[in-house]
């Protein structure tokens, strides 16, 4: 156990460090490329550019209309995401005392939890099968593309046994992350499963910088080259 | 007996084939060496000056094939090879091979892919049957453009080996010998702009002549050449809107013709023709620089030419705008009656997608015929005619373009039950001219400007 | 490039068997590729009256501007509309008759 709790905080540190600079290093390499052409699409946006930005890197307009089925699961997939990774705040900061005074009881905290990540997990079956199953999409996947849905299926699926199974309490987790955080790491509460699902997960962060995921921070660009009159 | 589905598969996969096949002759064999130089300049991908475009379509694209549903190509024969991510997945493979490392440590686990001579000539006929519409693009989640990466691969075969299709390639090598694509002489221009003027005078009966090489004249106007052997009635009905608005205008016995094949596969031709454009204009000292019906002319000379070779002392319009200007402001007078039939209007994808004229053509038809019907879907959802990229220009390519790339389209002109298909890009007018005769479709082809030389009145 | 004999003489052809040598063109010449291009029914080897309308007008607005006209100015110069040209040249006025004409393969979007 104690090996493991070493490799988490490793990891950990690695994970945070590869995230944040991995992350800059990609949007500064992608920002200093040139686009000398405007190579836009029309209907452009003669104002609200923000705004329009915001509602096609949010809301996937187009994939609505390409895509329902798709379109709908992935909404479920991010909505779920979101949900866990406030919940999931909650390793560093009261969120319990916090969701009482918007009115959502800390007792929920259990089943929000359970359900999002159930959802997320849908998802992920629903994304795997399409890559199985429909040929537009399995025709062109490759095997990285089918690896990060299994990584996070397994992360989620981990972490929903271990709320279930083999609850932590959130306070001990606490603990831990923010020592962690100081620079100065506590040992991690001993619970196999609380171990494995932070492991995995920090694996997830850093396959996240390197691979797909980061369509998060590049869409901001292909979106903006899309809206913009001039080549940026 | 074969059913009619199971003939029709037969006779796609036929042309499917021959034309595969000629492409793969027009390509040739590669050496290793020019593998070797094709990785190589790959390597200077970032010296492109759109790399930033190239690079987010090679890191986002997530192989989610939402966009395949969206390509006419696929529609019409789903076929894992027309799936636009299979399609600029065999650059992007390579690329993943040897400049990055995720690619070069995990390989084909990510997808990434050795190149060789085999997947080189794969690489010219993929890229070479694409229409470049950039459809796939307005649908993708990502924003991700694929004809970026299209282009880059017939960029990087073309600097390389000098190969491109054969029309094309001749095309670009007389424009830059001549000034147009069609070994034009200025005798042969001057004889077709006469024979232009003896039309409008015959159908409209008003002596209308055409200002050659009047320098200070406000628009300088230069059509595809497609409108001296193809689709004449749209240059007369151009001629015929700015004299009747007694719009200050000429054109060049130089340089008369807009199109830039340069556009679809080399970066240097197409400057040097844009700049042949750009230098008339400035020897004749015009206001405004007017691109005829022509998609991709347009494009170049709108918005690529700008971002390349810095702005120019003129503005650049289509004559769609001009015109839709010109009523707007009453200064031409229509007569609707002129023009009964039920028209409907194919959206160019370089007018439309690329360059944002929507409207204008709509303003003008409405303006000058009395039943105007949209097909569906239009403007900039609107499928390619099939004929995009250059490859209407393809003598070769008839079959695949009727049986594969143009069929969605026959259907949809079908569908409206509209009399004459207008539209506003030579290329388009050619490929649906053949779909009209293949498919026995009971309309007619035109240009807007044919519409509006009908409906003028002085 | 491929060679062709055609009216007895080796004259260098495209892959679309437009002749690349317009100046070993002559009626001979012509009337092989009218062979080959199915205007000329089997067994018959000289082309017509208005067969010879549409190529000499070709041929001589090739010869003094040195590109195929505009198919309405052939239509209207010559006198004989376009569904006779297709009569005439199955293939139509620039892959039929033009080939036959001796002309270059036209090129662009035309």
């Amino acid at each position: 156990m104690t090996a493991l709790s070493y490799l988490v905080i490793i990891f950990g540190y690695l994970a945070l460090l590869l995230f944040i600079f991995g992350i800059i290093y990609r949007a500064w390499r992608w920002n200093r490329l040139p686009q000398g052409f405007s190579w836009g699409l029309f209907p452009k946006p003669t104002r609200w550019v923000v705004t329009s930005m915001l509602w096609k890197i949010l809301a996937w307009p187009t994939l609505f209309k390409a895509d329902r089925l798709l379109w709908a699961g992935a909404l479920f997939f991010h909505l779920g995401l979101l949900v866990l990774f406030a919940g999931h705040l909650g390793s560093f900061i009261d969120i319990a005392s916090l969701g009482e005074r918007i009115g959502i009881p800390s007792e929920s905290s259990y089943v929000i939890g359970i359900t999002a990540g159930t959802i997320v997990a849908i998802t992920i079956l629903f994304y795997i099968s399409r890559r199985l199953f429909i040929r537009r999409s399995s025709e062109i996947s490759v095997f990285a593309d089918h690896f990060w849905l299994w990584v996070l299926l397994v992360v989620v699926l981990v972490g929903i046994y271990s709320r279930v199974f083999h609850e932590v309490s959130s306070d001990a987790v606490r603990d831990f992350a923010l020592s962690v955080v100081a620079f100065n790491p506590a040992l991690p509460p001993q619970n196999f499963w609380f171990l494995m699902h932070v492991l995995l997960s920090e694996f997830f962060i850093i396959y996240a910088v390197i691979g797909k995921p980061i369509h998060l921070v590049g869409q901001l660009f292909t979106q903006y080259i899309l809206v913009s009159e001039e080549g940026s | 007996m074969k059913t009619d589905t199971e003939n029709q598969a037969d006779s796609q996969a036929k042309a499917v084939e021959e034309y595969e096949k000629t492409l793969e002759r027009w390509f040739g064999e590669a050496t290793k060496e020019d593998v070797q130089k094709v990785i190589d300049k790959l390597g200077e991908w970032e010296k492109l000056p759109y790399s930033k475009l190239v690079k987010l379509n090679l890191d986002l694209c997530s192989n989610c094939g939402a966009c395949a549903d969206e390509c006419h190509i696929y529609k019409t024969l789903p076929r894992k090879e027309f799936n636009p991510v299979y399609r600029v997945k065999l650059l992007r493979s390579v690329y993943q091979k040897y400049f990055t490392w995720v690619g070069k440590v995990f390989g084909r686990f990510a997808g990434a892919r050795k190149l060789d001579k085999e997947l080189l000539k794969e690489w010219f006929v993929r890229f070479y049957q694409c229409n470049m519409c950039r459809r796939c693009n307005i649908f993708c989640p990502f924003g991700v453009d694929n004809m970026a990466i299209v282009r880059t691969g017939r960029l990087l075969i073309n600097d390389v080996m000098g190969k491109t299709t054969e029309d094309m390639g001749r095309g670009v090598r007389y424009h830059l010998r001549d000034g147009n694509a069609s070994e034009m002489s200025e005798a042969a221009f001057r004889n077709i702009v006469s024979f232009w003027e003896d039309e409008i005078k015959e159908v409209k009966g008003w002596d209308v002549k055409v200002p050659i090489d009047v320098v200070g004249a406000e628009m300088f106007l230069i059509p595809p050449n497609t409108d001296y052997f193809h689709s004449l009635e749209t240059m007369e009905g151009i001629a015929a809107t700015l004299y009747a608005a007694n719009v200050s205008w000429t054109m060049s016995s130089k340089i008369f013709d807009s199109v830039n094949y340069g556009t679809f596969f080399n970066d240097e031709a197409w400057a040097s023709i844009i700049t042949q454009h750009i230098e008339e204009a400035k020897r004749l000292k015009c206001k405004t620089l007017v691109v005829g019906e022509c998609g991709h002319a347009t494009k170049s000379l709108m918005f690529l030419g700008p971002s390349l070779l810095g702005e120019f002392p003129f503005e650049v319009k289509n004559i769609l705008q001009v015109t839709a200007d010109l009523i707007q402001h009453d200064r031409i007078k229509l007569n609707k009656e002129a023009n009964p039939e039920t028209v409907t209007y194919h959206d160019p994808c370089n007018v439309t997608r690329m360059c944002g004229i929507m409207e204008e053509p709509r303003i003008i038809l409405r303006a000058a015929c009395m039943d105007f019907r949209e097909m569906t879907p239009n403007r900039d959802r609107n499928y390619c005619c099939g004929g995009g990229g250059g490859v209407v220009l393809e003598t070769a390519s008839h079959d695949f373009r009727m049986e594969v790339t143009g069929k969605l389209k026959a259907e949809q002109m079908q569908r409206t039950g509209a009399k004459i298909v207008v539209t506003s890009c030579a290329n388009c007018k050619v490929e649906i001219s053949h779909l009209i005769d293949q498919y026995k479709l009971d309309m007619k082809w035109a240009g807007v400007h044919d519409m509006v030389l009908n409906a003028l009145e002085l | 490039m491929a060679k062709a004999t055609l009216g007895g003489v080796e004259i260098e052809v495209d892959d679309d068997g437009f002749i690349q040598e317009p100046d070993k063109w002559n009626k001979d010449v012509a009337e092989d590729i009218g062979k080959i291009e199915a205007v000329l029914e089997p067994g018959q080897d000289k082309m017509g009256a208005d067969h010879w309308t549409v190529v000499d007008y070709l041929r001589n607005y090739f010869l003094e501007f040195g590109i195929a006209p505009p198919i309405r100015m052939v239509v209207k110069k010559s006198g004989i509309d376009l569904k006779k040209i297709y009569e005439l040249f199955p293939k139509g006025p620039a892959a039929g008759a033009c080939k036959v004409a001796g002309l270059p393969k036209p090129t662009g979007c035309v």
